[in-house]
């Protein structure tokens, strides 16, 4: 245990005492020596002084030989017990002596001529020649002192120090141990309360002094301090009352918040039906009761036809109006609470059919399911047709869990799909081979626009009947490396259905835009037109303006030279929508086409309200129009109106001459098909433009 | 027989003769040293610049003292002579005489001032002198007549003197 482990009290009290017995200890020291020094002297000037003395009084009775009066003389000294021995010599002999009575023999420490005070341990022998009046030298004195009485006194002086060093420190032990009263007592009462306060947590005791000194200046310091605790404590207990009270109706919110989200991740926020996560908890449960009691269960994959197209068409509002209602009919399929109707996502639902006792049971709910979306829907002004292609899988025949019935009830759904949609269909092997295919160009067509598999080819288009080069129609190839060129057929109903419309759209459309750039630096090249598709997916984007202004700005493209071919069936369902769009697409000085004309809806009088420049005639009339005369008169009907309109003509798919003849006799704008040239890379057009530099015309092919 | 009884005889006589002839010899030697040595213990006065010892009826005290004057030539700063003197007419120079026993100069002590007059004779302190030798390093001091013939002694040689009889 060190010094510093040592509480105050006896910190004090060890400092009191140490200081105090060294001081003393130094002082009686000091004392002591100076006093054996000053005893040392006196006894030496003594010494010399009875010496000098003696010697006096003893000159005449050596000068007159009187050696018993001189040893009287000596006999004087008697009176000092510390004289040992005194004797006088005259001519070298001992002429009178004195020894003191308690001693024998005695001898001299130094020769009785050296005239000099000589000290030994215990002796201390003074020598002094005798002198007559005459200061003849007569013989000498010499007196020794025994130093016992010197080493007494020491020892004297030792013990009375002792006493004086033990009683002062036990005063000062005393003395100490008071003062460390005084001191650590409110110290130690300073130490009670804190002792206190912290057991009982109660900061409302205060510390009392009536002292002035440092001890009351911390007395009141640690009030001061207590205070400013207290204070924060009953503040602290305040907010923890209000952190209590706020916590509590934050956990109350939480639980309902909780509650909330808890529905809101099993079901469907626009049906409320459950979603995909709890129809699988709830077959699950539907197969584990279906397989102990060994009975048949039927999952039915729905996907609605055309929705798609609505909510492109009509918009997202109606869209959802057309979902909600889907699920209210379902519901009113299905056997509540045992059957579960699902929202999986998208336009798909699912039925868990549950205590069957055929499959037949299944397909009398699919029957249901067809007839009661057989009734159109009113969504405003427009009837909704939306008809579902339903697959089905059969537990335990297709699947004995979750993921096999939906796999084998999406196969089945996608058997429906291509047997003509509205209807249902149950799962048979076949269907996977299908499901499989499908996905598999899926995943390659995700892929692909990574991977720079697409290419935009050119088919050029030429007017009549100067059979000149005016442009050319930008459209999308597929080369695949495994799956080798996909027809544009195959892949862009995908694409649109997976929404890589709209990214690919637009990667078409920047390359159609750089292109025609490059044309325009080609030398002797005529000024040229590039149109692009746009699908439907694209054109009810919300940034499709901003997107192709952007593109146009970027490419530093002529926005005069661009043409956007729409097809009628895009533009007609929503009217109001497409001409504010048709205007804004025309603000920014892009030309529109119509393409496929004919084979859609064909309102004539959307025609005069569109803001259109072309409508491109489809190929399917061009194709049979020596041979039918419907076409023929289609065609003829077309143009016709069209120039009545002030909008040019377009006609594709020609291959033949008379084709050709044909069209140039009705005065038919513009041309494009096999007769001129197929669709091909962007090299092969450039070449096409440098030979067109030469030869304006066409040299028909054979 | 009688030869060796006179040689005896003679012997002895010269035997005697040599222990009387050293014996007043060393009597002599003792008797300058502490002639000498009362001079010391004298308060000269300050006219006094040459201390005259004379020696009356004793040749051998005489050439004692000469002796040691010529080792010691002064007392406190003061010369020493030393003369024989057998008239009266030679004391007027003499601070010490020194009277042999049975000299006729004897009774002149008792005039003389500031002279320390000093004898073996008997009955000289108390007669006519100052300081008598009676015995071998004995002597008596008249005190009073010191004083009285302005000799001043110090105490130290009071204090060995005897009481004379």
């Amino acid at each position: 245990m060190g010094f510093q482990d040592l509480s105050i009290r006896h910190k004090l009290t060890t400092i009191i005492l140490f200081t105090s017995l060294f001081v003393l200890i130094l002082s009686s020291s000091a004392f002591m020596v100076n006093n054996l020094w000053v005893l040392n002297n006196t006894m030496e000037k003594n010494l010399e002084v009875q010496a000098n003395i003696i010697k006096v009084n003893i000159t005449p009775f050596l000068q007159f030989n009187e050696a018993e009066d001189a040893a009287d003389i000596l006999k004087g000294l008697e009176a000092n017990v510390d004289v040992v021995l005194a004797q006088v010599y005259k001519e070298n002999h001992l002429f009178a002596t004195y020894m003191r009575k308690d001693l024998a023999q005695f001898g001299l420490i130094a020769a009785p001529n050296d005239y000099k005070l000589t000290s030994s341990r215990q002796y201390l022998q003074y020598a002094q020649p005798i002198l007559s009046p005459n200061y003849e030298e007569l013989g000498a004195l010499v007196v020794m002192l025994d130093r016992q009485a010197l080493y007494q006194r020491i020892q004297h002086y030792i013990m009375i120090s002792l006493v004086i060093i033990f009683v002062s420190g036990l005063i000062a032990l005393i003395l100490s141990a008071y003062l460390q009263y005084i001191i650590t007592r409110p110290i130690l009462a300073l130490v009670e309360i804190t002792r206190q306060i912290s057991h009982y947590k109660n900061y409302s005791v205060r510390a009392s002094s009536n002292s002035k000194d440092e001890l009351g200046i911390l007395v009141s310091g640690f009030n001061t301090m207590l205070s400013a605790i207290q204070e924060r404590d009953e503040q602290l207990q305040k907010h923890r009352s209000e952190l209590e009270i706020t916590v509590t109706k934050r956990t109350q919110e939480l639980k309902k918040v909780n509650q909330q989200l808890t529905y809101q991740a099993y079901h469907d926020a626009l049906t409320h039906l459950p979603n995909r996560a709890l129809f699988i908890k709830r077959t699950e449960q539907a197969i584990n009761h279906a397989q102990i009691n060994q009975e048949m269960l039927a999952i039915l994959f729905i996907d609605l036809d055309r929705f798609k197209y609505i909510n492109d068409t009509l918009g997202h509002t109606a869209g959802d109006y057309l979902l909600q209602q889907v699920a209210k009919r379902l519901l009113a399929c299905t056997h509540a609470p045992e059957d579960t109707v699902a929202r999986l996502g998208g336009d798909e639902f699912t039925l868990l059919l549950r205590h069957l006792q055929s499959p037949t049971d299944a397909a009398l709910i699919a029957n249901k399911v067809l007839r009661i979306f057989a009734k159109p829907l009113k969504y405003n002004e427009h009837e909704l047709y939306s008809t579902p292609s339903i697959g089905i899988s059969i537990y335990p025949k297709d699947g004995i869990d979750v993921v096999a019935l939906m796999k084998t009830a999406d196969a089945g759904m996608y058997r429906a799909k291509q047997q003509g949609r509205n209807q249902y269909c149950f799962y048979t092997e076949n269907n996977d081979v299908a499901t499989v295919s499908r996905l598999r160009m899926e995943n390659k067509l995700r892929q692909a626009l990574e991977q720079n598999e697409f290419d935009v080819w050119y088919q050029p288009r030429y007017a009549m009947p100067s059979h000149k080069i005016v442009g050319a129609e930008a459209l999308l190839r597929w080369h695949s490396p495994e799956l080798k060129s996909v027809p544009p057929s195959e892949f862009i109903p995908l694409a649109e259905d997976i929404g890589l419309i709209v990214p690919l759209g637009e990667w078409v459309l920047r390359r159609a835009c750089e292109e025609n750039c490059f044309w325009r630096t080609m030398d002797d090249c005529p000024p040229l037109h590039v149109s692009v598709n746009l699908s439907a997916r694209q054109f009810v984007q919300e940034d499709l303006l901003s997107t192709i202004a952007n593109v146009i700005e970027e490419t530093q493209m002529n926005p005069e030279r661009l043409e956007l071919e729409l097809t009628e069936s895009l533009i007609m369902p929503n009217a109001e929508d497409t001409i504010e769009t048709l205007r804004g697409l025309k603000k920014l000085g892009i030309q529109i086409s119509m393409d496929d004309f004919g084979t859609g809806y064909s309102s004539l009088s959307y025609l005069k309200r569109f803001p259109i420049d072309t409508v491109k005639i489809d190929q399917s009339f061009i194709r049979d129009i020596h041979e039918d005369m419907d076409d023929k008169a289609l065609v003829t009907a077309i143009i016709a109106m069209a120039h009545s309109l002030k909008l040019g003509v377009v006609a594709e798919g020609v291959e033949t001459t008379e084709q050709l003849d044909f069209l140039n006799q009705y005065q038919c704008d513009y041309v494009q098909g096999y007769l001129f040239g197929r669709p091909m890379p962007a090299e092969q057009f450039r070449e096409l433009l440098s030979h067109s530099a030469i030869h304006p015309r066409v040299e028909f092919a054979d | 027989m009688s030869f060796y009884k006179e040689h005896f005889l003679l012997m002895g006589c010269a035997i005697i003769l040599w222990t009387n002839v050293y014996a007043s010899g060393t009597q002599a030697a003792t008797k300058s040293a502490q002639i000498y040595n009362f001079a010391q213990y004298v308060r000269w006065s300050k006219q006094t610049k040459t201390i005259t010892f004379c020696v009356a009826g004793n040749k051998t005290v005489f050439d004692q003292l000469n002796t040691r004057i010529k080792t010691t030539k002064a007392i406190k700063s003061r010369l020493l002579t030393v003369k024989m003197v057998a008239t009266q007419s030679q004391l007027s120079k003499c601070s010490v005489l020194y009277v042999d026993k049975g000299n006729a100069l004897i009774p002149q002590a008792k005039k003389l001032r500031e002279v320390l007059t000093v004898s073996n004779q008997k009955r000289f302190a108390k007669d006519v002198g100052i300081i008598e030798f009676i015995a071998k390093n004995q002597f008596c001091i008249n005190h009073i007549r010191a004083k009285n013939q302005g000799v001043s002694l110090q105490g130290k040689l009071l204090r060995l003197a005897k009481e004379c009889q």
